[in-house]
């Protein structure tokens, strides 16, 4: 793997010959590395959920300095995972971006508008070589005004900004992923409330099959966007998320147990 | 380019040129200051200036409609006598005074609705009580409309990045900005516009919550960049005329029925005696929450309504003039 760039992976301005740019798949790798983001498209809104793997018993890991989600604008938000500082430059861009967009226009940002900015300023630093592309992917939900219509987006290190149902990304992402298409978003999508019981059973699920998180307390930052916030992005209250998780606990034993039930029969 | 240096050197050590060029619809005032050998742009102006027997005026007259083009500047090498820089010296669209009085759980202000174009009332139903949404104050101007316009753009741009901020603790926390913080930001703008010499041409006046007190809060910033901070303001003919009625009458204790009706007083008073004001008003109130915080504190911008002038035309002078002007009038 580490011999595999070559040459051709010394800056983002250079194609190998079968076609990638090694350092944008590098910039994917760091996002890989970190805490896992899993947004969701319900019916009536947008949910967004991080795992906060606990750095180090020391951090004060309730505060700011280590927020993950952030409001983008009264109607938009962005879950970041990667490089929390190359994220943080994003969502500072974003804002930016927001905030232009309402001063020249006089109407909220639409969220399709939000994520090719977003996915277009992404783009620029992996055409030169004098710069290096960011190590952070965003997931960011908003509202539209006009068209009264929620848009899921997800900005990837390439530049890459699609809308989705359910989308996940960070460690874990594959499991995750499985784990969203058995949802069946696409064809019968679910409330936001039950989006906060998926989303909150997902991580648990994640954050108990890795060995290194023996002991360790899961940190959730839930938040939405629907008809329970009036339409601007919130932090869910701290007791529904409690009541999700304590919920996704009992499911996941309730799950084990049927699976020795049928590891004993057979 | 030899020849112009020449000119220069000969014209002595310090060289002080002034033209006023007036403009159908606007005045505006152009200086030049020149010293010899400092100046680049200048010389093209010298070498013009002592160019023939032809005066300055002359001179100035000649060349009007072709090249003093004032909507360009600065100087280029099409037009060299082009303007390096414009002064502001009065305001188009204005509104006349904003009052303002601190009562015992808020601020309440008033001002009227019309605009005035110079002495024709242009509208009279412009709001110039503006809630900021995301911050949690109200501003009012008096002076220069568009200036106000601007200036709330400014104001409603600046509030909305400091909510959205990456530096707030969490999602749960409101970080709007406070009055007394808008307050401080106007206090720098207004300054560092001033000292360009473009000043927004408005006296603002900023009411809600003090920050780090939590008491009522009301300031206001001039077109200079001073701040004061006090339990009762006027702007504009307000402090002739409103001021001294506000003094005499404030209290710290005061309800806000008794501040609302001091202040349709003064209001009144105005209107009487300021002949760019009207009887329509609007009135703005920043109250504190129940439980002191100002995350339960109230914004309200009343809609525009009549003062109620039933009788104010009765005044016996109004009723009977002085002077017998009913006959020949002495004559």
């Amino acid at each position: 793997m580490a011999s595999s760039g070559s040459g051709y992976d010394l800056s983002a301005s250079t194609f190998s010959p079968d076609g990638r740019i090694f350092q944008v798949e590098y910039a994917s790798k760091a996002v890989e590395n970190s805490g896992t983001v899993i947004g969701i498209k319900a019916s009536d809104g947008i949910v967004l959920g991080v795992s906060k793997p606990l750095l180090h018993k020391m951090v004060v890991a309730s505060t700011g300095s280590y927020k993950r989600i952030h409001n983008i604008d009264v109607h938009a938000g962005m879950a970041s995972t990667g490089f929390l500082p190359d994220a943080r430059v994003l969502v500072g861009r974003s804002i930016d971006e927001a905030v232009d967009w309402q001063v020249n226009f006089g109407n909220k940002i639409p969220p399709h508008v939000l994520a090719d900015r977003l996915g277009q300023y992404v783009h620029y630093f992996t055409l030169h070589g004098a710069l290096r592309p960011f190590g952070a992917s965003c997931v960011m939900g908003a509202y539209d005004q006009e068209e009264k219509k929620y848009g899921l987006y997800m900005v990837e290190p390439n530049g890459a900004a699609y809308s989705f149902y359910g989308v996940a990304t960070g460690k874990g992402k594959q499991a995750a992923k499985t784990e969203l298409e058995k949802l069946n978003l696409n064809k019968e999508p679910c409330t936001s409330a039950d989006a906060v019981k998926h989303i909150a059973k997902i991580l648990t699920l994640l954050h108990q099959e890795n060995k290194d998180n023996e002991g360790k307390p899961l940190e959730l930052e839930i938040s939405w966007i629907c008809e329970a916030s009036g339409q601007k992005h919130a932090g869910v209250p701290k007791d529904t998320i409690a009541a999700a998780m304590a919920w996704a606990t009992e499911q996941l034993e309730e799950e084990e147990e049927d699976d020795d039930d049928e590891m004993e029969e057979s | 380019m030899v020849q112009q240096r020449s000119i220069n050197e000969a014209a002595g050590s310090s060289i002080i040129i002034t033209t006023t060029t007036t403009i159908p619809s606007t005045s505006r005032r152009l200086s030049h200051s020149v010293s010899s050998g400092c100046c680049y742009y200048c010389i093209f102006f010298l070498c013009f200036v002592f160019s023939g027997p032809s005066s300055l005026v002359t001179a100035s007259y000649n060349s009007y409609n072709n090249n003093n083009n004032i909507m360009s500047f600065p100087p280029t090498a099409s037009n060299p006598r082009a303007p390096s820089r414009q002064h502001t010296t009065r305001p188009i669209t204005t509104g006349t005074s904003v009052l303002g009085i601190v009562y015992d759980k808020g601020v309440l202000l008033a001002a009227d609705t019309l605009l005035s174009y110079g002495s024709m009332a242009k509208l009279q139903n412009i709001p110039r009580l503006k809630a900021i949404e995301h911050a949690e104050c109200i501003v009012g101007a008096s002076g220069e409309y568009s200036d106000f316009q601007a200036i709330i753009n400014l104001l409603e741009r600046k509030a909305l990045e400091e909510e959205t901020s990456v530096l707030s603790d969490s999602l749960y926390k409101s970080t709007a900005m406070s009055a007394s913080q808008i307050w401080n930001y106007l206090r720098f703008v207004m300054y560092s516009k001033r000292n360009k010499f473009d000043p927004y041409w408005n006296d603002l006046v900023v009411a809600g919550t003090d920050s780090t007190t939590g008491k009522p809060f009301l300031g206001m910033i001039d077109k200079i960049g001073t701040t004061i901070q006090e339990n009762f303001l006027a702007t504009g003919y307000g402090g002739y005329i409103a001021l001294p009625l506000l003094r005499e009458k404030w209290r710290p204790d005061l309800t806000e029925g008794e501040a609302r009706a001091l202040l349709e007083d003064c209001m009144k008073v105005l209107f009487f005696r300021d002949c760019r004001a009207s009887s329509r008003i609007q009135l703005a109130k920043a109250e504190k929450g129940q439980d002191g915080t100002t995350a339960a504190a109230t914004f309200i911008v009343s809609d525009p309504y009549d003062l109620d002038m039933t009788g104010a035309w009765d005044a016996p002078s109004f009723v009977q003039a002085k002077g017998n002007l009913e006959d020949d009038g002495g004559w």
